[in-house]
């Protein structure tokens, strides 16, 4: 029952979606000053993003084991997503206050160790140079609240923009063995017991937490102002940035049963738009 | 009433279209010479399309309608082409060995008014090739380039004035080579660009009356067979690997990469012993033993991978290749496969075949190795080994011990509420 109260709140968020697109930005403090008269409305900023990528799975076993190690290497994987911000307060002069929600997609496989029983450590594991994959896929999102101070590149010419975020994050992951997804099996998989409560059951599932990231944008009018200005209003582009941000998103279930942490300490770049 | 006048212009190189409706009572006298000159051209078009399809008489438009080709075992093939092949597709080594074209062809009139006609079949290497009798087998110079279809009789008829709509099947080898009928290594001389044409004749009065042509484009070549097959083991499947000849490219870090040709349409994968025949055991096995290659198999009872049928097999047999197949069609640009459906401690020989889009299949490229499916330990299997405590579950949030999640969702909904509630103001 639990699991369906969590599917219905997360239901009703992305309900409230329509909602959110079609709200307008709350001004406090009265209409900016520093705006052109000629600029558009700005409600929303889009990013576009990328970053490498390695999951705290490992952390898990404090030490005793490192099965995502093991298994796909240390080697960090590329995280691409994107992400979209309703600035739906704006408090003038400091900057604006906005609700975000992203989502990315990463992956790691590597070809499955031949299945020894007991299986052991992993450095004698048998594992053919090509064969069958293994991989875990993830699908990381986050709902974020957002400030962004821009008053520095509204009244000065210092083109910069610091931004934190914070918020939920989820991860919904499945793994594969080979083209199928993973389900383990009192014969085959090492160490299964028939107490095991996944037994048969395929390995997809979703991980809760919290999502931080701080940034900075460096705001790209400044090198081509008539070109941004024709952008405005042309297609209703105000602002266009490049940033980099530290992440740490600790996706380990808040607290409640285990869950495959996925969380990962990173830092993204990429490009963001504001409309 | 309405006129509507049509033309085609080239602008730029490229061939564009024009369309104008004009109503009837508003033609003045530029526009009604336009429309004239517009219909002069348009007829002059047609002329010239009827000459260059052999139609050289008005009376035989449409001469070729309702063609249909079946019987090919490509059409029988799994995950291939399926019912029946288009008439535009080439004719394969595989449909030339049992496929059957079927032709209706519309006869409406007599060239010369004669009171007996004969209608009789030819192939030619080129469009033109039969209207020349000097071209035609057999020659008393030369080289021909035009041969009949002994294979099909011609139709004489009486009272040719009667329009007249009649059916006639071709088998396709005699399409390829119209004398020996041989689909392997045709004895005719072949057309240019793997087309020959399909000509009706009519006898008398004049020998180089061609009442209609049809193009038939065939290939049956087979592709180049795949290199460097590999197989590797996998849970009840076999991973394997390979690259196919002639078509490695240098890509931007100074690697190689393997390209498809343009005509590829696939691979298969074929093993040894055939899937769903007797198994063995599915439990686990020696590691050791399978990647050392020690693992005896083959045939089920003990037998080796060596005994392997599949290097003396007819890839063009249907009957042979369905039997040891063991995967669907694998696209062209792949270079590694999965065969599924293996039976967990047996032993394999596994084969690639390539196919082309004419259904041309290349001879068998048989891996080096033998290789035993054996169940592998994924992912999931070695973080639960390892004692991880999470379980499947997308939505698996325990509400009881929920703690800051709690909180978190509370935040979100709040949030949500309140952006409806501004909203309604």
């Amino acid at each position: 029952m639990s699991r369906w109260w969590a599917c219905a709140v997360a239901g009703l968020l992305a309900g409230s979606a329509p909602s959110i697109a079609g709200a307008q930005t709350f001004e406090l403090f009265g209409p900016d000053s520093s705006r052109s008269r000629h600029e558009s409305t700005q409600n929303f900023l889009v990013e576009l993003r990328g970053g490498p990528w390695y999951p705290d799975v490992d952390t898990e076993f404090n030490g005793r084991a490192t099965p995502f190690a093991d298994m796909f290497g240390t080697t960090d994987r590329l995280l691409l997503g994107a992400e979209l911000d309703w600035q739906f307060l704006r408090i003038n002069p400091i900057g604006s206050l906005g609700l975000g929600v992203g989502a990315g997609y990463t992956s790691a496989s590597a070809v499955a160790p031949l299945t020894q029983n007991p299986m052991p450590a992993a450095a004698s594991w048998e594992r053919p140079s090509d064969g069958q994959q293994t991989s875990l896929q993830v699908i990381p999102g986050y709902a974020v609240a957002v400030i962004r101070i821009d008053v520095l590149s509204r009244r000065t010419v210092i083109p910069l923009v610091p931004y934190v975020k914070y918020g939920v994050g989820y991860a919904y992951w499945w793994i594969t063995n080979g083209d199928t997804l993973s389900r383990r099996s009192l014969t085959l998989s090492p160490g299964a017991t028939a107490s095991d409560s996944d037994l048969g059951q395929a390995a997809t599932g979703g991980t809760l937490g919290t999502h931080f990231a701080a940034g900075l944008m460096l705001r790209l009018d400044v090198f081509e102002p008539a070109v941004q200005r024709a952008w405005d209003q042309q297609m209703g582009v105000n602002h266009s940035y490049v940033f980099a941000e530290y992440v740490r998103s600790d996706l380990s279930g808040l607290g409640a049963r285990p869950q495959l942490r996925l969380g990962t300490e990173t830092w993204n770049v990429g490009l963001a738009m504001e409309f | 009433m309405t006129v509507r006048v049509t033309s085609w212009q080239r602008v730029e190189g490229r061939k564009v279209r024009e369309s104008a409706a004009i109503p009837g009572d508003r033609i003045s006298a530029p526009e009604e010479r336009d429309l004239l000159q517009a219909s002069g051209m348009f007829r002059r078009q047609v002329w010239i399309a009827l000459a260059v399809l052999g139609l050289s008489s008005p009376g035989f438009a449409q001469v070729f309608t309702n063609i249909s080709r079946s019987g090919s075992p490509r059409t029988r093939d799994p995950g291939g082409v399926q019912g029946s092949l288009n008439t535009t597709s080439p004719i394969g080594r595989r449909d030339c060995e049992g496929e059957e074209w079927t032709f209706t062809i519309n006869y409406s009139a007599n060239p010369g008014g004669m009171t007996t006609t004969s209608l009789q079949y030819f192939v030619g290497a080129d469009a033109m090739a039969c209207a020349m009798a000097n071209a035609r087998a057999p020659v008393t110079s030369g080289t021909p380039r035009c041969w009949p279809i002994r294979q099909t009789p011609s139709l004489t008829f009486t009272n040719p004035t009667t329009p007249l709509s009649y059916t006639v099947r071709i088998q396709s080898r005699y399409l390829i080579d119209p004398e020996g009928g041989n689909c392997v290594t045709p004895g005719t001389t072949q057309g240019t660009s793997n087309t020959n044409y399909l000509a009706v004749l009519a006898f008398p009065p004049s020998d180089s009356n061609v009442i209609g042509t049809y193009p038939i484009s065939y290939d049956v070549t087979p592709p180049d067979a795949p290199t460097d097959v590999v197989a590797g083991p996998g849970e009840g499947v076999a991973v394997v690997s390979w690259t196919y000849p002639g078509s490695l490219s240098t890509t931007a870090d100074g690697g190689t990469t393997t390209a498809a040709p343009p005509d590829l349409q696939g691979y298969w994968l074929l093993c040894d012993p055939p899937p769903g025949s007797a198994a063995t055991d599915g439990g686990l096995r020696d590691a050791s033993a399978v990647l050392d290659g020690d693992e005896e198999g083959g045939d089920g009872t003990g037998g080796t991978c060596g005994s392997s049928a599949l290097s003396t097999i007819d890839p063009n047999d249907s009957e042979a290749f369905a039997r040891y197949r063991c995967s669907d069609l694998i696209g062209a640009t792949a270079t590694r496969g999965v065969a599924q459906g293996l039976t967990n401690g047996r032993g394999y020989r596994m084969a690639v075949v390539a196919q082309d889009l004419a259904g041309n299949r290349s001879t068998i490229s048989v891996a080096g190795n033998c290789v035993t499916p054996v169940p592998i330990t994924d992912f999931w299997e070695a973080y639960r080994a390892a004692g991880g405590q999470a379980r499947p579950g997308a939505c698996g949030v325990g509400v009881g011990r929920v703690g800051g999640a709690g909180a978190w969702i509370g935040v979100a909904l709040g949030v949500a509420l309140w952006s409806r509630r501004r909203r309604t103001r």
